[in-house]
């Protein structure tokens, strides 16, 4: 049994413990939906793993079988059904993966917008929480390091997983990197993101007390930036051009994304790919030297640009979330001191 | 212990999103430490306002608080408050809130005071489960648990049948006795802490009307019933005349002039409380210990 002192030192608890104690407290309030999350990431990652594995065993299988993707004799045409079927079946799940990946953000954003926050002011648990010997900034830091924690360590994976079943695709049904919901699954976009998502919800369920109206908010601005910038995404990095005489796809690598395409001419102007489109063949060419086109011109990027992409888009992802978090503490000590 | 547990002076408070309402206006008074203080006004007489005040959710408009000679943040960990709904994490049991309890107040938590207050209660039940008076109990035990040194409790006895007040009233008796901790109790139901309480804080039109020691207020009061006459010097709080009888009830201002045929005797409290609510202009009285203004004297006492 513990003696009671009768001497009264200050009270308030060092800031390392008050927020040990209020993180422990935070994991124990919403351990269900921490379970539910973790059991569907879980879920995730076997769906992805299993269909890649699965993917790669038919890819194998079909490499030692003597009929090929090439070979479509009739004697070959069931083997390479099963296998082209197969390999697009698994394309679509990489898609729907990543669309889930990216749709993550917004959803990471309710959770903390509505039950995380707003819900506190709505039914009145901030009065406990803000009662206890814990300050409404170390509640505030709580809420945003134990998700923060959480959602580096699964996103991370999650995006990890991605990464590898990507690699297990086949070249007859690429999952290309550039495409929307691949780009935003692959690298550090996703935990960037994530982020995002925690600190615009934690920003809206300061603002909006009230746990419904703060969810929808959080989604839509989480998704407003989201869709912002994947719109302006492809001027994120100086695009390069390809110049070609020969034809629009020389020189361009398969995996390149390619932005733009159309004739040139010899003083370097850009005329649409259309031109003199659907003549007959000598009016054509005719009407090219009359325009003085020498070529093609593609602008692209190539698959190089992928990590220059990625990081600046990463970088202002986190310069808002950033910017979030310091107005929402300026808002918290605005209005509770 | 001396000083002041609570010291406000000039507080004012509007709520914009009711139409520019105000509140609280003027508000000052004192409540000594040590004391088991009874806050009692009419609904919407801005009891709630103060107590927020009090324990740092809301930052007056107008006006200074002191809690325990500290602003109302900085006397946080050495504070309670139980407000008026009872709010508790739904998605905690009974032993889980107690956990959080020692968790969250590392310094001062007292698990076994805690446990004595919850021990009717089913330890693994969900906190969503619990009844309104179940939930009062975990509440309060929450509270006393921190061990504070100033417990604030917004309408406490409201969801409680006659039994359980009656225990938890003894709980914070003895909690005030043992420890010396300052108690506020706010109560709409003015007699309903008769008897608990030794202090008492009359808020009245975001005012305060009546504050001091019990016994003082109402030894400073007389009811007179007699023939109509002039009743100064004497400070008329309240009076009715029917016929040519009178009852009045009065400040004294020096002896009852017994000549005049009156037959005086000491109001109850909730002809004392009743009386000030049914004449809101009779001027306000502050003993010495409650008046922010005396403050030097009551120190020096």
């Amino acid at each position: 049994m513990s003696t009671i002192t009768t001497t009264t030192p200050p009270r308030s608890a060092p800031s390392g413990l008050a927020l040990r104690a209020g993180a422990r407290v935070l994991l124990r309030q919403h351990r269900a939906a921490l379970q539910i999350a973790g059991a569907l990431a879980l879920a995730g990652i076997v769906v992805l793993v299993g269909f890649a594995l699965r993917a790669a065993q038919v890819a194998d299988t079909f490499a030692a079988d003597p009929c090929s993707a090439a070979n479509v004799g009739l004697e070959c045409s069931q083997p390479v059904r099963n296998y082209l079927d197969s390999m697009s079946q698994f394309s679509t799940v990489l898609g729907y993966g990543g669309l889930a990946l990216i749709v993550l953000p917004g959803l990471i954003a309710a959770f903390v917008a509505g039950p995380m926050i707003a819900r506190e002011f709505e039914s009145g648990t901030y009065r406990v929480s803000w009662t206890q010997s814990v300050s409404p900034a170390h509640w505030f830091v709580a809420k945003l390091a134990v998700p923060a924690v959480v959602l580096l360590a699964g996103v991370s994976v999650l995006t990890a997983v991605y990464a590898w079943s990507r690699s297990q695709s086949s070249t007859e049904y690429p999952v290309n990197w550039y495409e929307r919901p691949v780009f935003g699954a692959l690298g550090t976009m996703p935990v960037a993101y994530a982020l995002l998502g925690l600190a615009l919800g934690a920003l809206t369920g300061l603002l909006i007390h009230r746990t419904v109206p703060a969810m929808a908010v959080a989604v839509l601005a989480t998704g407003a930036v989201a869709v912002t910038l994947t719109t302006v995404r492809s001027a994120l990095w100086p695009l390069r051009t390809a110049i070609n005489t020969a034809s629009a796809g020389n020189g361009v690598d398969a995996d390149s994304w390619v932005l733009g395409t159309g004739r040139i001419t010899a003083d370097g102007s850009r005329l649409p790919m259309e031109t003199c489109w659907q003549r007959p063949h000598a009016e054509e060419v005719r009407c090219l030297a009359d325009h003085h086109v020498t070529g093609f011109w593609v602008d692209h990027h190539p698959a190089s640009h992928f990590w220059p992409l990625q990081l600046v888009e990463t970088g202002i992802v986190l310069v808002l979330a950033a910017a979030a978090v310091a107005l929402a503490f300026r808002v918290l000590r605005r209005r509770h001191a | 212990m001396t000083g002041a547990a609570i010291e406000a002076v000039g507080l004012g408070m509007t709520y914009r999103s009711r139409g520019g309402n105000r509140v609280l206006h003027d508000c000052s008074f004192r409540l000594p430490a040590g004391r088991v203080c009874a806050l009692v006004g009419p609904n919407g007489a801005g009891k709630s306002t103060l107590l927020a005040i009090a324990a740092g959710f809301l930052r007056p408009a107008e006006g200074t608080v002191r809690v325990l000679g500290l602003t109302p943040p900085d006397a946080r960990a050495r504070m309670a408050f139980v407000a008026q709904d009872k709010p508790l994490y739904p998605q905690l049991t009974v032993t889980e809130t107690l956990w959080a309890g020692a968790e969250l107040n590392p310094a001062s938590w007292d698990q076994a005071t805690a446990e004595r207050i919850t021990e009717p209660l089913p330890g693994g039940a969900k906190v969503r489960t619990l009844s309104g008076g179940q939930r009062t109990r975990l509440a309060l035990a929450l509270a006393l648990g921190k061990r504070p040194e100033l417990l604030l409790l917004d309408e406490p006895m409201a969801d409680l049948d006659p039994l359980a007040r009656h225990q938890l009233m003894g709980a914070l008796m003895a909690e005030s006795a043992e420890h010396g901790t300052t108690i506020v109790m706010s109560s709409h139901i003015l007699t309903e802490l008769e008897g608990a309480c030794d202090y008492l804080l009359l808020v009245d039109g975001g005012r305060i009307r009546l504050g001091g020691e019990t016994d003082d207020l109402i030894a400073a009061h007389t009811l007179l019933t007699g023939p109509v006459g002039d009743l100064a010097p004497h400070t008329v709080v309240e009076s009715r005349t029917t016929g040519r009888q009178l009852t009045a009830l009065v400040r004294r201002e020096g002896p009852v002039d017994a000549s005049a045929g009156w037959e005086t005797a000491e109001p109850s409290l909730e002809e004392l409380l009743l009386a000030h609510l049914r004449s809101p202009d009779a001027p306000p009285l502050l003993t010495p210990s409650a008046d922010t203004r005396t403050r030097e004297a009551v120190s020096a006492a």
